[in-house]
């Protein structure tokens, strides 16, 4: 079977588009990391790349966490001095925001897990 | 040279007779067992690869179009999901593949073809899944489902040029048009 | 396939095109519904009709397709955690989410399996065409014994000049009518208008059973 030239260069296409997509699914996009809340026992966990307000129940009424172009922040809560609201909004893994009257935990995380993370400068 | 009714009969004779092609090649894949089921082979696609250079443009398009619409009808799916997978996944590799047949010319063969085609086509249909059913989780497939395409592909088009170079048949049809 | 009964009747009393429009019409009774349970409930009733007209019905592969959609949504978790199972969360929102599409989906096949009769020819020259694919394609079909695996690309060959050679006019074998009787018509405006209740009462009393 005779190979012509541009085969092998539809080969070369075909392994960058294999390439491509794996970097994309597995180290990007995908790879994005998660925010996760836990309140009254329970977890939330969402992509941090999706904009959405969530709100959760804790002792003291509903925190809302809002996540926004890659980061996540509680934007408002029932506890007497909202120490929550005002922490900047979080987006790499390891970092954390905490409503402690109410008891919500927001953080986020790499993907699927514990994993190792990044920690930035 | 002027292209008379019967030409233009005979030609759209042939058109369906590969459109039949397809569609039997479509049933011998159905009951092919496989391991996995979403493992597509796409052997439905042999008489596209082979009437590339047979007949003009808008003929070969037509050998699509049947085998679309003949799939779907046989199939019972023309108003689900699954018809627009296929009709764009058919489609996006045709094009492509006429595309590049006829810019390479000589220097590229069925196999290249159908490398370029499937990749296309899978992407298009990885996109469409993305969208309708599959959602972000589309994505981590798509590595090996690309491969598994491209391989495919190879051989099937690696088939294509050996019916090519054998079929009698062929030949025949080539005097034809 | 068996004839059974309803597919007899169908068969005599509605034209393929007609069939068709009642699938066009419950189309959107599928794609409006946004509570699960009635959407599931639609999917009974499709698949019912369907197995009454004598069609293949295999929930195996629904189920199948069904398992695929929802496991590929739930790779990205999105909501409430119900379990982990294998260090995966399963979030409520992926699953919603999921079991929506894949109820879209089967939905759609089933609707779409109910609506078309092989017999459906589109009008014009293409109807012709495809028509006279489809007798190409029963011709192929009853050579197809003479398949030898050793020497395929041969055996191909050789259907296909058969085929070619022996290939008069198309038939056309319709045992449709060419008009619906009213009886017909009547029968299945009465499966459109039952595949719209579900609908109909999900826009009435809005606390869906369990919805998007």
């Amino acid at each position: 079977m005779k190979l012509r030239a541009v085969d092998y260069l539809a080969v070369l296409i075909a392994l960058l588009a294999i390439g491509g997509f794996s970097l994309y699914a597995y180290a990007g996009r995908a790879g994005a990391g998660e925010v996760v809340i836990e309140a009254s026992g329970a977890q939330w966990i969402y992509p941090l790349n999706s904009d959405r307000r969530e709100k959760v129940m804790g002792p003291l009424g509903g925190t809302i966490v809002a996540i926004k172009d890659g980061s996540a922040a509680v934007v408002d809560s029932p506890c007497p001095d909202k120490l929550c609201v005002h922490m900047p909004a979080i987006s790499k893994p390891g970092q954390w925001i905490a409503c402690l009257p109410n008891r919500v935990f927001v953080r986020v995380r790499g993907t699927s897990g514990e994993k190792i993370d990044d920690i930035s400068y | 040279m002027r292209k008379s009714t019967t030409s233009l009969t005979r030609r759209l004779d042939l058109v369906a007779l590969l459109g039949a092609l397809c569609l039997f090649l479509s049933a011998i894949e159905y009951m092919i067992p496989k391991p996995v089921p979403f493992l597509r082979v796409g052997i439905a696609n042999l008489p596209v690869l082979i009437c590339l250079d047979l007949l003009p443009v808008p003929l070969v398009l037509l050998v699509v179009l049947l085998k679309i619409l003949g799939q779907a009808l046989l199939g019972g799916t023309l108003l689900s999901y699954v018809f627009l997978f296929s009709a764009v996944g058919s489609l996006a590799s045709a094009f492509s593949m006429l595309f590049f047949r006829r810019l390479c010319g000589r220097h590229i063969s069925l196999i290249g073809v159908g490398i370029l085609g499937a990749l296309f086509s899978n992407t298009m249909q990885l996109w469409l899944a993305r969208v309708l059913i599959f959602g972000e989780g589309a994505w981590l497939i798509a590595p090996p489902f690309i491969a598994l395409g491209t391989i495919t592909a190879a051989a099937l088009g690696a088939f294509a040029e050996r019916f090519a170079s054998r079929s009698r048949w062929l030949a025949a049809a080539r005097e034809i048009t | 396939m068996k004839h059974r009964k309803l597919g007899v009747f169908l068969q005599a009393h509605a034209t393929p095109g007609a069939l068709l429009a009642a699938g066009a019409l419950l189309f959107p009774a599928f794609l409006l519904q946004q509570d699960l349970v009635l959407r599931a409930l639609q999917i009974v009733i499709v698949t019912s009709l369907n197995a009454l007209t004598g069609r293949r019905v295999r929930p195996a592969q629904f189920l199948v397709i069904a398992a695929g959609i929802v496991l590929f949504n739930l790779a990205i978790p999105t909501g409430k955690v119900l379990v982990a199972v294998l260090g995966l969360p399963l979030t409520e929102g992926a699953l919603k989410t999921g079991l929506s599409k894949a109820t879209v989906m089967i939905g759609l096949i089933a609707l779409s399996q109910f609506s078309l009769r092989s017999d459906l020819r589109l009008p014009g020259w293409m109807g012709g065409l495809i028509g006279r694919s489809f007798y190409y394609f029963e011709l192929i079909m009853s050579q197809s014994r003479r398949i030898d695996r050793k020497d395929i690309i041969g055996s191909i060959d050789r259907i296909l000049i058969e085929v070619q050679a022996g290939g008069g006019p198309a038939s056309g074998s319709s045992r449709a009518p060419v008009r619906s009787t009213l009886k017909g018509i009547l029968a299945l405006a009465a499966v459109v208008c039952v595949n719209w209740v579900p609908l109909v009462y999900s826009l009435v009393h809005p606390r869906p059973f369990w919805g998007v």
